[in-house]
């Protein structure tokens, strides 16, 4: 038996609150960053998905452009999240409130 | 041709050179400086004979083509005709006797370099005024008039009184300056074009005849020349001018600038022939002009505003003459009027010299003995001006009495104005011959300051003396009886555009007579109340005190114009810097500083730092987006 469309959709949106809700309640930054690639990886799903019911390939497109800005992402995430711990020892996101009004 | 380009740039040669010739010596000052008038007064009577040789043609001489834009083109040029080049005589010639009379006057002056650079400019502005072919370039030289005189008025600027009238003066010209503007905004609506020449030759097609807007136009043009002619209801600049250095009262409020008013109503006849409603307004200005002048020189004791008010007084006769349609007769009073009342400035301002600057007639008296060259001049002009018969002024101003005399046959309430215009001539005799008697003749009222008095050196003798003879050979230009010189050539320029210009009338002996007779009583009145003193003046003075009074405050108008315009404007002033000022402009500027203060000290809050508060705002903002799109239904 073949899944139809709307299981990967239901699977996607899973992924995706996950994803937001652990962007949201999580305090360390690797954590937040896995969430974001969740959340992102959710949205390719849907992508791949209705690509294929649709019999079109503009999804594909989009998800292989998705997971190229997901990589650049995580470089620069990364790097920051480094140099961060170098000065302060310490990347408890709810610390790092100094742009605070 | 080219003369004309030389008389016009000549006085602004010698005005940019004196601007910034600082190292220039005291004696190249004094040479430059009239010497460029001279050199252009020159220039002009070349022009003269040139034109008057091929029987006074009217040329239009375009120098450059200023702006093209489609259908309208500003040309810079100069329409040299009778009138034009009688004006640029008068400002060229008597300019030139005032500036080398302002070497000797000026002498101990330290800034005598910045007065002649003054003069030079307002000669420029004066010529531009008169030679422009358009109205634009009038008003050009008309604000140019404007500026200079502001600034010679308030040429000793550490005088609080002297800047006070330099910018009662600029304020009053701007009222005249903003009805010339309007009167030019109009005509160009209607004409598409502000030259002479095309305006004045469609006016009747155009603008018809007595038709509302020919008849705004005129009052408007107007409002600028009895701003500039220091006429009733905006004359009280010109007495409080006499601020100012003597030459320059000689040279701008009497001889030349307040005259602009005349040469623009002259100008623009074809208008005003146009506008018959205007035309009467000019007379009664003029009428009750110089009648107010004439009786406020009565009771004045400084010897500069007397000749203030009775160049006010005259300047009103040429108004008649002009609001009559005489406009010869109001041009040729022009003239005659520059001599003679150049000649009694001049008169005065070596008076003032040999009396250490007092300029109080009652402290006075006596000079002729010590000032005998300057007492014959003065005596020479006084009965110029009063109208003593077979002088300059007797024959200018009788052909104006006359013209309206003539017309009086025909139209009744003329003979009001003609009345009242002896009446004027009788009274300008007793003012002029009581100045002459208290300042010349009797005692001397206060010895010490006449021991030093003497007559001024010859760079100032002489052109008082040139005047003197003109003022008494100037009348010869139009002698009763014979071919009325002056008029004849000014023909020229009033035929040009009209027909109806008339004929100039043939003397009225009857108004003639009169007016001699009113002369001849003021002169013994005169003589009798100031020589004799029997009665004393006092005596004359209290027998009517009101009457006194009145004219001694100036029929109290400068105390309704300071109580009507000048404190509300004050008050007005004050009120708005404290309560407006403070309250309202200070209250939006720190109104809105502390509002934005205010609202961003509660905004800040948003600014948590958190980045999940950040997240969580893009979430709702996503959700409500999506939300929108899929409950729009």
């Amino acid at each position: 038996m073949t899944p139809d469309a709307s299981s990967y959709l239901i699977i996607s949106a899973i992924l995706f609150t996950l994803g937001t809700v652990g962007v949201l309640v999580r305090r360390d930054p690797l954590i937040i960053f896995m969430c974001i690639e969740l959340m992102l990886n959710s949205v390719n799903l849907t992508f791949v998905a209705f690509s294929h019911y649709l019999s079109s390939a503009d999804g594909l497109i989009f998800v292989f452009m998705i997971m190229t800005v997901a990589a650049a992402e995580v470089v620069v995430g990364l790097a920051l999240i480094v140099s961060i711990f170098r000065t302060r020892e310490d990347i408890d996101v709810d610390q790092l409130d100094e742009m605070h009004g | 041709m080219s003369s004309v380009w030389f008389i016009l740039l000549l006085p602004l040669f010698g005005f940019l050179v004196l601007s910034v010739g600082s190292p220039l010596p005291k004696r190249a000052v004094a040479v430059l400086g009239p010497g460029v008038v001279g050199v252009a007064f020159t220039a002009a009577i070349v022009m003269f004979f040139w034109d008057y040789g091929r029987h006074g043609v009217t040329r239009d001489a375009v120098a450059y083509t200023w702006i093209v834009s489609g259908h309208f083109v500003v040309n810079f040029g100069a329409l040299i005709d009778p009138l034009a080049t009688v004006m640029c005589l008068i400002v060229t010639g008597v300019g030139f006797l005032i500036l080398l009379y302002s070497v000797g006057y000026m002498s101990e002056d330290v800034d005598f370099r910045r007065f002649f650079c003054y003069m030079d400019l307002f000669v420029f502005a004066m010529l531009v005024l008169v030679l422009s072919d358009s109205y634009l370039f009038l008003l050009v030289g008309w604000a140019g008039v404007g500026l200079t005189s502001y600034l010679l008025i308030g040429f000793w600027y550490e005088r609080p009184a002297a800047v006070a009238a330099a910018r009662q003066a600029l304020v009053v010209n701007v009222i005249g300056d903003w009805g010339m503007m309007v009167a030019l905004f109009i005509l160009f609506l209607h004409f598409h074009t502000l030259q002479y020449v095309p305006i004045f030759k469609h006016v009747p097609a155009v603008l018809g005849y007595d038709g509302s807007t020919v008849r705004i136009v005129t009052l408007l043009l107007l409002v600028g020349a009895v701003a500039k002619s220091a006429q009733l209801p905006l004359h009280v600049w010109l007495p409080n001018a006499m601020e100012g250095p003597t030459p320059v009262s000689a040279l701008i409020h009497a001889a030349t600038m307040v005259t602009a008013g005349v040469y623009l109503i002259a100008r623009s006849y074809p208008l005003f022939h146009s506008a018959p409603f205007t035309q009467s307004v000019v007379i009664i200005i003029g009428t009750c002009g110089a009648f107010f002048a004439a009786t406020c020189a009565l009771a004045n004791n400084d010897i500069k505003r007397v000749l203030a008010y009775s160049t006010m007084s005259q300047i009103a006769y040429m108004f008649v003459g002009v609001g009559a349609a005489s406009y010869a007769s109001g041009i040729f009073h022009l003239t005659t009027h520059a001599y003679f009342k150049a000649c009694l400035f001049m008169g005065a301002g070596a008076v003032m010299h040999a009396l250490h600057d007092n300029v109080d007639i009652r402290r006075m008296g006596g000079l002729k003995a010590t000032m005998p060259v300057t007492f014959w001049c003065f005596l020479i002009a006084t009965m110029a001006i009063s109208g003593v018969p077979l002088l300059s002024g007797f024959f200018s101003k009788d052909e104006i009495v006359g013209s309206v005399y003539l017309q009086a046959q025909h139209v009744g309430w003329l003979w009001i104005i003609w009345i009242m215009l002896a009446l004027t001539a009788g009274l300008t005799a007793l003012y002029m011959f009581r100045l002459l008697f208290m300042v010349f003749l009797g005692q001397e009222r206060d010895p010490e300051l006449a021991l030093h008095a003497h007559d001024p050196p010859l760079v100032m003798r002489l052109p008082m003396m040139i005047l003197a003879v003109l003022a008494v050979i100037g009348g010869y230009l139009a002698f009763p009886g014979a071919p009325n010189w002056i008029g004849n050539w000014l023909r020229h320029s009033f035929e040009r555009f009209s027909p109806v210009a008339p004929a100039e009338p043939a003397t009225q002996w009857a108004s003639v007579i009169i007016v001699i007779l009113t002369v001849a009583l003021g002169i013994f009145a005169a003589y009798r109340i100031y020589y004799q003193r029997r009665p004393a003046p006092e005596q004359v003075g209290a027998t009517a005190p009101a009457i006194y009074r009145l004219f001694l405050n100036r029929w109290y108008v400068d105390g309704l114009y300071d109580r009507a315009v000048v404190r509300p404007i004050i008050v007005l002033g004050l009120f708005l810097s404290t309560v407006v000022e403070r309250f309202v402009i200070n209250g939006l500027v720190e109104g809105s500083a502390a509002a934005l203060r205010d609202s961003s000290r509660d905004m800040r809050r948003v600014q948590s730092g958190y980045v999940r508060n950040y997240a969580l705002s893009i979430l709702l903002g996503a959700v409500l987006v999506v939300g929108y799109y899929v409950f729009r239904r």
